[in-house]
């Protein structure tokens, strides 16, 4: 039988605000009788200095072994308390905090029944603190260096944050050079500044500054096929081209993997149902001929945009659509219409190039739900688009006319969808991916670079639409993110994460697939010469889905025991 | 068995409540200076994903006359699913409570955000109602 515990309750007044609403006298009276309950007294302040390091005091000259500090919510408090324990020299998990400002002194109108609600609460935490033991930590050694997935933007801006923080990065790169989307015609695809700003030439000095950089290791051609373990400590297996197209294959330890592995340009065919010709092109295609130079538009004295018709979000391609209109009608006096749904200006400094086209003559029309209709004219050699533009009225279209827009050059606007090989990398790597084919973020709002994977991170395009700024601000994060996870060779954490009972468990595997982090996997035991599942506790983030899934109870989490939770509850009821 | 007069009923509601919302809208109630109706009990859980159909029908057989089980909104969960798999469980067990006589309206899983304290106490406020309407359970 274990020893019984030692415990002190230590009552916080926090000024008035609970004692007023809470009988203080009434409960310590009645938690004075139990035998367990060696000191029970009442404080103004506890988190104050003074009354802090009485308390500390009172825990060693007691020897207590079990505490209850009733007070505020542990979510503003309960590291605080914690620490104040640790201090003491007693294991944190010995610490019980009853929530009694918050959820019982301040919410509750009578004082009769939040007396009543906090002997109960108080008698529950006792109960639970019987059963709670000391949590023991552990050190582990992890490696530092990370890998990056990507040689566009995104991967070398991460790769040049991470190597001045000190860390060691080896970058993958699939092709055979570095800048990704930077080297297609498409270069109008990535926004960096509305100031003219050659991009080109910024991404040539990144490239120049990772090639210089002794801390960062550099494999085109190459790809990951393969990582084993979790956060600190993956393996990673790459395949590596030469140029006589020879394989080679390398294993990696890295402590993190970062996915830059951005966004690509579609156009898709089949949902327009019209196939690209001489006269139907597509952005980046006009793009080329406006690189290509003069020439290019001899001949040409109207061109018609189309937008919006294969997906409404345009946030990006607005911003493209806009300058290419504003150079072509400065260079070479084309007339230009746009037909969109609508004109998408929220971003820094669109509003004004909106305004700019306007007044250069650009034609903007308006269709709704009825989409375009797209005709050769072979006769006139020219494309006709015909809309219904619903600006116009209903009288317009009533008296049996029709608006058509005819043109020499028809652009159609592209599907910006993930890189290939977005899938294969993240089924390699098990985290998800969105409808879009995207990899998916944690918490769109709260965790944005985060995957479901502790020490995998996504940064840019590849994890939705982004333009370089975005990107350049997810780098930034990231290498921040990293540098906080990996900044010390040996990391400490305390082992109040998922447990599995071996005895118990019969390998059914439901804990490995439940689990959203992926930190459950079989484990080959070499001297038993069976396999087991194995937690990884740097993984885990003690959620405890796992636990209650768990058909034979085989798991624990040693916060949150069955015990102890059902202990809670019934002495809440009595 | 405790057979109260229907005027003088107090529900029993135990609310088990996830403690990156919930427990935290609980708290932002009482921030906001609203007050319960009647004692409720709150028991906070790492994630509503830790939740056992176990802990409920615990919960209903110590003498809880109602339980709200209180997650995160709908694809916020910090664990990603948590709430989807607590919301299947809650699905089936109502299907069992309903086999056994006690029917389906006495559990309920509800989403809440952290910064939800007056909808917190709505919902309670509004459970409190239909158990007082249902009367005791035992």
């Amino acid at each position: 039988m274990p020893q019984r515990k030692k415990i002190g309750i230590f009552l916080c007044s926090c000024g008035d605000t609970i004692s007023k609403a809470v009988n203080f006298k009434k409960i310590i009276d009645y938690f004075k009788s139990f035998k367990e309950v060696k000191l029970i007294e009442e404080n103004s302040f506890l988190c104050k200095p003074e009354t802090l390091f009485n308390f500390k005091k009172k825990i060693k000259d007691n020897n207590l072994s079990g505490l209850i500090v009733v007070a505020c919510s542990p979510q503003l408090k309960g590291t605080f308390f914690k620490k104040a324990v640790e201090e003491a020299g007693l294991n944190f998990n010995l610490l019980s905090l009853v929530n009694l400002r918050e959820q019982c002194a301040m919410v509750y109108k009578e004082k009769e029944s939040s007396t009543k609600s906090a002997i109960d609460s108080i008698a529950s935490a006792l109960r639970r603190i019987k059963l709670q033991l000391p949590i023991a930590s552990k050190t582990v050694k992890i490696e530092q260096n990370t890998l990056v997935i990507g040689g566009g933007i995104a991967g070398l801006q991460t790769a040049i944050n991470l190597s001045k923080l000190g860390h060691l990065v080896v970058l993958l790169e699939r092709e055979s050079f570095l800048g990704g989307n930077i080297n297609i015609n498409s270069v109008s695809l990535i926004k960096y500044d509305h100031n003219n700003i050659n991009l080109k030439e910024v991404v040539n000095k990144k490239i120049e500054e990772v090639n210089n950089n002794s801390q960062i290791q550099i494999f085109t051609q190459a790809e990951l096929i393969k990582l084993e373990g979790s956060v600190g400590n993956f393996k990673a297996t790459i395949e590596i081209k030469d140029k006589d197209r020879k394989k080679e294959i390398k294993n990696l330890n890295v402590g993190s993997v970062v996915l830059a592995t951005g966004c690509q340009k579609f156009f898709p065919s089949e949902k327009y149902g019209i196939n690209l010709s001489s006269q139907i092109i597509s952005q980046t295609q006009l793009q080329g001929l406006i690189n290509s130079g003069n020439d290019s538009f001899k001949g040409i004295s109207s061109i018609c945009f189309v937008s919006g018709i294969i997906c409404d979000d345009q946030r990006l391609k607005g911003d493209e659509l806009l300058k290419q209109v504003l150079f072509l009608t400065t260079n070479y006096k084309i007339q230009i219409y746009i037909i969109c749904k609508n004109v998408y200006v929220a971003e820094d400094g669109l509003e004004e190039i909106y305004q700019q086209a306007r007044e250069k003559g650009i034609i903007f029309l308006k269709y709704d739900q009825k989409k375009p209709e797209i005709k050769l004219r072979t006769s006139t050699n020219k494309i006709e688009v015909s809309l219904y533009d619903p600006l116009l009225g209903k009288d317009f279209y009533d008296e049996g006319k029709e608006l058509v827009i005819s043109c020499d050059l028809l652009v159609l606007e592209e599907e910006i969808i993930p890189a290939p090989g977005t899938k294969k990398l993240s089924e390699i790597l098990q985290i998800s991916c969105d409808e879009e084919g995207f990899y998916q973020q944690k918490n769109i709002s709260l965790q944005p670079v985060f995957t479901n994977r502790k020490g995998i991170f996504v940064v840019g395009a590849c994890r939705g639409l982004k333009n370089v700024i975005q990107t350049l601000d997810d780098s930034g994060m990231v290498s921040l993110e990293i540098h906080n996870l990996l900044k010390e060779k040996l990391v400490k954490y305390n082992l109040d994460r998922a447990i599995v009972d071996d005895d118990k468990c019969t390998l059914c595997l439901t804990c490995l697939r439940t689990c959203p982090h992926k930190a459950i996997q079989l484990d080959q035991d070499e001297e038993l010469n069976q396999v087991k599942i194995k937690i990884n506790d740097l993984a885990c983030e003690g959620c405890g889905i796992c636990v209650s899934q768990c058909p034979a109870s085989a798991l624990n989490l040693s916060k949150y025991e069955d015990d102890q939770i059902i202990a809670e509850i019934a002495v809440q009821m009595t | 068995m405790n057979l109260k007069n229907k005027n003088e009923f107090i529900p029993q509601i135990v609310v088990l409540c996830c403690e990156n919302s919930a427990y935290r809208a609980a708290d932002m109630a009482a921030t906001l200076g609203l007050s319960y109706p009647e004692i409720i009990k709150i028991i906070p859980f790492p994630c509503i994903g830790r939740v056992d159909e176990r802990h409920i029908l615990h919960a209903l057989e110590n003498g809880a006359d109602g339980v709200m089980v209180m997650g995160c909104l709908e694809g916020s969960c910090k664990f990603l699913d948590g709430d989807v798999r607590t919301k299947k469980k809650i699905v089936y067990l109502k299907k069992t409570l309903v086999e056994i006589g006690i029917g389906d309206a006495r559990v309920e899983f509800l989403h809440i955000a952290p910064n939800m304290g007056a909808k917190f106490l709505e919902l309670v406020t509004e459970m409190n109602k239909k158990i007082k309407e249902l009367g005791p359970l035992f």
